[in-house]
Formats: structure tokens, C-alpha cells, sequence
């Protein structure tokens, strides 16, 4: 969970984390407390797994950007020194990887969400969305086109824009969190925001 | 401000990331213009829409990362100590 300021309040079960908990908790996992560790990690990562779902539309590819962020996290937690918060440090290993990952994929020009199927390719993203449209098929067709056009505006946006757009319309970070997160001004991010949410309205205003 | 550059700002000041005195700007012009009245409340309907298009993360999904995390942890062991000391 997040503050209005991008800081973390987190919650494990029904007890919040206070900025106070939170430094126990690092000092303990940096002296090798597995425990502590585990605690950090389910503090931060449902919102990590949802940036990475939502940035690169793939549960696999989430799933393989958990795993080598919260990796990382854990050979370097040691060397962190509290210079800023837990939550930039890790999100700047998180959007660091997600930015090459999405690169990568602009290079290679891949749809990593289209899959072969007996009946022709499919996309897998089309079965979570008509999941939502509960088999009503006229909803089922506009959930369908929906899809496509959120990949097509997806695929229209930097990598930057997007990562910016996400955290800040679905993970509620503002912009200065983001700026830091993306080591570059609240102004930057701004502007990216900007650009993101002129091509989201261009693409999809006629729909939603 | 015209309308235009006042219909720029609609979209950051509805994620609160407006300066007070341009946030105030906007919301004074939008009392006395019709036309930007009408595009922030579009603006307001398709901030809302877009919320709907997010990804949900699935409990498994979550369940099993974290289950994979735990074998790629015990794997290295103690950062800087020999791979299996730790666990």
C-alpha cells in the first residue's frame, strides 16, 4: 500500500509496516534473518508482480521480473545504506529490469502474449479480459477489440512513458517518487505522464 | 490560459500533480468555461475507465513466485557466504 507521497506503508496480514518496523526489518534481514527477509519481500511484492504484469502483459515474464529483482535484492541488500528509501531502492532494481526487458522487446519486435493454440493463435491477455466479460459474447467482442487496442497503445508509448503511467495511474505513486525511482525530475516524469495519457486518451477515448 | 492549454492540464490535476496556484488556475477557468467543464468531466469518465483495464495479479501467481523465490534464495545461501549455509 502507498501513500499519497509514493512512500510505503505496507501491510503484512492485518498489521501495517511503519517506516520504523520497516528499518527493524532490513537491519535484520542485512544480519541474515531469513524471517525478516521474508517479511520485507511480502511487504512490497504483490505491487511489484502487478507493475510487472501490467508493464509487460505476460504472468510469465512478471513472474521471471519477481524473481530477479527480489534476487538482487537479496545478494545486495548488505551494501544498502539507507540513502534513500527501501521502497525507491527496490523499485529502481524493478523498473531497471523492466526497462531492458521491455527494450528487448521492442527490438525483437516479439507479442509475447500472442500463444498457438488448436484453434489459431490466441492471446493470452484476451482470456483475462473476457474472464471479466462473463460470457456475455457482444461484451466478449468489445472486451476482444479492447485488448487489441490496449496492446496497440502499449506498444505505442516508450518504455519510459509506460513505466511512468503505470506506476503513477495504477501503483499511485506521484510523479517526484517516480522521478527518483527513474533517477531523472518530477518535470520529466511529468511530461512522460503527460504523453502517456494523451496517447491512451487518443487510442481508447471512443471506448472506455 | 486558453481553453486548450487549460484542457492540457486536466489530466495532471486529476492525479493531484498540479501546483496549488495552477490547480487553482484550472478550476477557476473550468467554473466559468462550459466547454472545459464538460471536457473534465470526460476527462474524470475516462480516469475511472481506466482503472477497469488493469491487470489483476492472480493469488496462485503470486503464491508460486513466491515459493520459486524461496528455492532461488536457499540456492545462493547468506550473500557472501558458500552457496547452501543458509536455510
Amino acid at each position: 500500500m502507498l501513500t499519497g507521497n509514493g512512500q510505503a506503508v505496507a501491510v503484512l496480514g492485518t498489521k501495517p509496516v511503519t517506516g520504523l518496523d520497516e528499518y527493524a526489518l532490513i537491519r535484520q534481514a542485512q544480519a541474515g534473518d531469513q524471517y525478516a527477509f521474508e517479511q520485507l519481500v511480502q511487504t512490497y511484492d504483490q505491487n511489484v508482480l502487478r507493475l510487472a504484469m501490467n508493464l509487460l502483459r505476460s504472468p510469465e515474464d512478471a513472474s521471471d521480473i519477481y524473481q530477479e529483482a527480489f534476487l538482487r535484492v537479496y545478494r545486495n541488500l548488505h551494501s544498502f545504506r539507507f540513502d534513500c528509501s527501501f521502497h525507491t531502492w527496490l523499485y529502481r532494481i524493478v523498473t531497471n529490469l523492466c526497462l531492458d526487458h521491455l527494450r528487448k522487446r521492442k527490438v525483437r519486435r516479439e507479442e509475447p502474449t500472442v500463444v498457438e493454440t488448436r484453434e489459431g493463435p490466441m492471446d493470452r491477455m484476451d482470456v483475462v479480459q473476457e474472464e471479466r466479460a462473463e460470457g456475455d459474447p457482444a461484451r466478449k467482442l468489445l472486451s476482444r477489440q479492447l485488448g487489441w487496442r490496449i496492446d496497440k497503445v502499449l506498444s505505442d508509448m516508450t518504455p519510459r512513458e509506460r513505466l511512468v503511467f503505470e506506476m503513477r495511474h495504477y501503483q499511485g505513486m506521484r510523479l517526484r517518487a517516480i522521478g527518483d525511482v527513474l533517477g531523472t525530475t518530477e518535470e520529466a516524469a511529468k511530461n512522460c505522464l503527460f504523453r502517456a495519457t494523451q496517447k491512451m486518451r487518443a487510442a481508447l477515448g471512443d471506448f472506455v | 490560459m486558453n481553453c486548450a492549454a487549460i484542457q492540457e492540464q486536466l489530466p495532471l490535476m486529476l492525479y493531484g500533480e498540479l501546483s496549488f496556484e495552477a490547480e487553482d488556475l484550472v478550476q477557476r477557468h473550468v467554473m466559468e468555461c462550459e466547454a472545459c467543464r464538460a471536457k473534465l468531466t470526460l476527462a474524470k469518465s475516462f480516469h475511472r475507465e481506466l482503472d477497469l483495464l488493469e491487470l489483476e495479479v492472480d493469488g496462485a501467481l503470486l503464491a508460486d513466485c513466491r515459493r520459486s523465490l524461496r528455492v532461488g534464495i536457499a540456492a545462493i545461501g547468506h550473500p557472501g557466504n558458500p552457496v547452501g549455509s543458509m536455510v
